[in-house]
């Protein structure tokens, strides 16, 4: 009984990644918690994460442009497919 | 009138290229591999130009048809079955001494930021897509399916062949790396 409630932060990191994912089940639930309230480690990695993903959420599409070579060489086989 | 008329190539590259090319380039790892994905979305499109109804847009043809390109590109990732191994270096790496607990030069440090603020910096965005890039292809498309495209969990697997506790492997993963690269390059740069 112990050991189930002594979950290792290898184990906390990847319940706080399927947390994020698809939910815990009610004991997975209170094995993170349990862990969270005693190890500042996990609590501000689970805190840091979430903080990333939120910000992944609403991303902004850098510029990119293609070169000069590829638009060239793209156009040039196109015109050949249209061509055939 | 048949529907090849209403579509005009020639004009594709210089339309859309770049458009497509910073959609692809925010999805895919490398430069070049965008650049084969943007001329096999035009090449597909001209081939599959009976089957344009006219209904959409062209160029919202076009970008369902590079959307299925980089499908494509994330499956053959995904066919790479070493990188679904058990064998991964990612937790020995960040819990190395005793296996169960975070190595002290490695754990996760205080960022001194406001958490509950969204970072709004362009900066934040191009070292989150360096970051990225230096994942392996098959985490790289995971984390992109769900974060930036919002795609469902049984989607990805099914598009990517893998199950569903391969996949909560690998995004666990790719967070756990993004977070570390984060820390040393946008917060402690
Ligand atoms: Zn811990």
């Amino acid at each position: 009984m112990a050991n189930w409630f002594n979950i290792s932060c290898v184990k906390a990191t990847y319940l706080i990644s399927k947390k994020q994912e698809s939910g815990l089940g009610i004991g997975e639930h209170l094995q993170l918690a349990i862990h969270i309230a005693i190890c500042d480690v996990c609590k501000l990695f689970k805190i840091q994460i979430n903080y990333i993903i939120k910000c992944s959420k609403n991303h902004s599409q850098e510029e990119h442009h293609l070169s000069n070579q590829a638009k060239q060489s793209i156009k040039a086989k196109v015109d050949e497919v249209i061509g055939s | 009138m048949s529907s090849e008329n209403k579509l005009n190539a020639t004009n594709w590259v210089d339309l859309y290229g770049d458009a497509l090319y910073a959609y692809v380039m925010a999805r895919v790892s490398n430069s070049a591999q965008a650049e084969d994905i943007v001329q096999e979305t035009f090449l597909s499109a001209w081939r599959a130009r009976n089957t344009y109804n006219g209904k959409a847009s062209e160029k919202t043809w076009l970008y369902t048809i590079c959307k299925n390109k980089i499908i494509d590109y994330y499956r053959k990732a995904s066919t790479n079955k070493e990188v679904l191994a058990k064998e991964d270096e990612t937790e020995e790496y960040f819990f190395g001494d005793d296996g169960r607990h975070w190595d002290d030069d490695k754990k996760p440090q205080a960022w001194g930021i406001d958490y509950s603020k969204s970072v709004e910096s362009k900066e934040f965005y191009s070292i989150l897509k360096k970051c990225k890039t230096k994942l392996k292809e098959i985490q790289q498309s995971v984390f992109t399916m769900k974060y930036l495209d919002d795609s469902d969990t049984d989607e990805i697997c099914e598009t990517l062949g893998i199950t569903v506790q391969n996949y909560w492997v690998l995004i666990h993963r790719a967070k756990i790396q993004l977070r570390a690269c984060l820390e040393k390059n946008w917060i402690n740069s």
